[in-house]
């Protein structure tokens, strides 16, 4: 039997992963010192759910790492957790959010 | 923008020009006046290592309202202030007796400009009374003395590291550029504030990514600039060193980047939130740069973030701050992970350990432990990768906030920095008290309100 709650953890988990791995491909190319700008929200989200960065990632490497989290965030937001936790899923929230508000507006400056 | 020690000189000898414009016809007010410029000027004094002997002016009529020499009481007590307020470990380097002689002089100087201005207004008053009269004894007696001091520079020479002391932090917000160096400030402080020893894995791993993400700021702050440069005329040297500030930051990042790898391979984590002061004030610190620097989810075009010259020049002073920030943060990191190193704190793999002392491990122990076993160890030969990363990046750093001081025209600032573990010694006021103040006499100073503020701080 699955445990939805558990599903829905495992899945944002995934996303985060992914989305960490394509954005330190991109960051490591680049040229482009803007990818900085990203650490510190990426670097919230990895220690709030407990993620090891610049870990080996097998996955797909090819999608939109800030539409990732994104979706990652609305998993969190539907997550059921315990009272205790709550404002641990709010952080989560806002630093999913806020790393995908940093990833597109750097992204979206190498495009100028 | 911070204050300096030149500053406040030069703000106060403006206020001296000032009150040589003015006439003031009260000889009240002139003595309450003139009494007033002579206080600031001897506390003044005194905090530069110096005194004044001539004794204060006695008067015997109620204090009148203020006046163009108060004003100069005033601005010779804002430097005063700033001397009282420095921090022991910024001084360190004031230790060229000249620069207090010059600034002696300088005060002096100043001082001498108002007691001219006051004889002058005096001349008129022919007479005037008692009190125009002692007024004038006085005036007699110190004026010898402030023009022996005031000719006493002979170097000649401004007034060196002493000019450029700063206390306190950027200057007080008046738009978001001033707030994004505030804001840095306070992410400086609020991690000097933190006790090196009591920081864990996790929290040195906050710095590193707080650190990269700071550094981002800059470089995108500097790219922009350099862009807006074309269009606004930048002078060839402001865009040869806007381009030597990008490389700086390019090599801190290569190496910064390097210690968050570090981080990951080398060393275990506490499970657990970070949440030291300064990851919360680096989260203020990134909301100031996001108003800075973006709309919503877009970052600003180079012609909207700098449109034109002034908000440039803001923006440089921002980017100062904030390299010197970052530089400050870097190094108060690197001497935590090396008192951590040596205190036996921080872990390592197993394996790693035991390919160092076979001699200590039973045959095949490190095969046997999965690679997440870790030990901690003292051994500074497992961290060398760690250690030299944050060292070069630190030195990446240090070269970038020299570049943005030269843009900023910052150069010869002394800003304050750590946590005061000692306050520089005041002026020993206390001797000198009952001799100068013969007025004084009789009254207890901790309820009288009238005694030098200088020692009890």
């Amino acid at each position: 039997m699955s445990n939805p709650g558990a599903d829905a953890r495992s899945r944002v988990d995934e996303l985060v992963r992914q989305a960490e791995a394509i954005v330190e491909a991109l960051e490591a190319k680049a040229a482009d010192g803007r990818w900085a700008m990203t650490a510190f929200s990426r670097y919230r989200v990895c220690e709030l759910l407990d993620i090891p960065p610049y870990g080996p990632y097998g996955g797909d490497v090819d999608a939109d790492p800030a539409a990732l989290l994104d979706e990652a965030a609305r998993y969190v937001d539907e997550l059921d957790v315990p009272i205790e936790d709550l404002s641990w899923r709010l952080a989560v929230g806002d630093a999913l959010r806020s790393a995908a508000g940093d990833i597109r507006a750097v992204r979206d400056a190498r495009d100028v | 923008m911070r204050a300096t020690y030149e500053d406040l000189l030069r703000i106060a000898r403006r206020v001296a020009v000032d009150v040589h414009q003015q006439t003031l016809t009260d000889p009240i007010t002139l003595a309450a006046g003139w009494r007033a410029v002579l206080t600031a000027t001897r506390h003044h004094v005194m905090w530069l290592n110096g005194r004044l002997v001539t004794p204060d002016l006695v008067i015997d009529a109620p204090t009148p309202e203020a006046s163009s020499l108060q004003a100069l009481a005033q601005a010779i007590g804002a430097g005063a202030d700033l001397l009282a307020i420095r921090n022991a470990r910024s001084t360190s380097k004031l230790s060229d007796k000249e620069d207090f002689v010059a600034a002696r002089a300088e005060v002096a100087s100043i001082a001498l400009m108002g007691a001219n201005a006051v004889l002058r207004d005096l001349y008129p008053l022919n007479g005037g009374g008692e009190q125009a009269r002692r007024l004038h004894a006085h005036l007699g007696k110190v004026l010898s003395e402030l023009e022996q001091l005031a000719q006493s520079d002979t170097r000649r020479n401004g007034l060196g590291l002493l000019g450029g002391l700063a206390a306190g932090g950027p200057q007080l917000a008046a738009d978001d550029h001033a707030l994004l160096a505030r804001a840095t400030a306070g992410w400086q402080r609020a991690h000097e504030a933190t006790a090196p020893m009591t920081l864990l894995t996790r929290d040195l791993r906050s710095m590193t990514a707080q650190l990269r993400t700071a550094g981002g700021y800059a470089w995108h702050l500097t790219d922009h600039l350099l862009s807006a440069g074309h269009r606004l005329g930048f002078d060839p040297y402001t865009e040869r060193f806007l381009r030597a500030l990008l490389g700086a930051l390019g090599q801190f990042e290569a190496n910064s980047a390097r210690v968050a790898r570090s981080w990951q391979r080398r060393l275990s984590d506490i499970n657990g939130q970070s949440a030291t002061p300064g990851e919360v004030a680096f989260l203020d610190l990134s909301a100031m740069f996001n108003r800075v620097a973006r709309q919503d989810d877009r970052l600003l075009q180079p012609d909207d973030l700098v449109p034109d010259e002034r908000t440039a020049l803001r923006l440089l002073d921002a980017l100062d701050e904030l390299m010197y920030s970052a530089e400050r943060v870097a190094r108060l990191q690197q001497h935590a992970v090396a008192g951590l190193i040596m205190a036996g704190r921080l872990y390592v793999p197993v394996a790693e350990l035991v390919q160092r002392e076979p001699q200590r491990w039973p045959s095949g122990v490190g095969s046997q432990f999965k690679p997440k076993r870790w030990v901690r160890t003292t051994r500074p030969d497992c961290f060398s990768e760690l250690t030299d990363a944050l060292g070069a990046a630190a030195g990446h750093l240090l070269e970038a906030s020299a570049v943005a001081r030269r843009l900023a025209g910052t150069t010869n600032q002394t800003r304050p920095y750590g946590e005061d573990l000692a306050a520089p010694a005041p002026p020993a006021l206390e001797a000198e008290r009952s001799r100068l103040r013969e007025v004084a006499i009789g009254i207890d100073p901790s309820t009288s309100g009238q005694e030098f503020d200088g020692p009890d701080r």
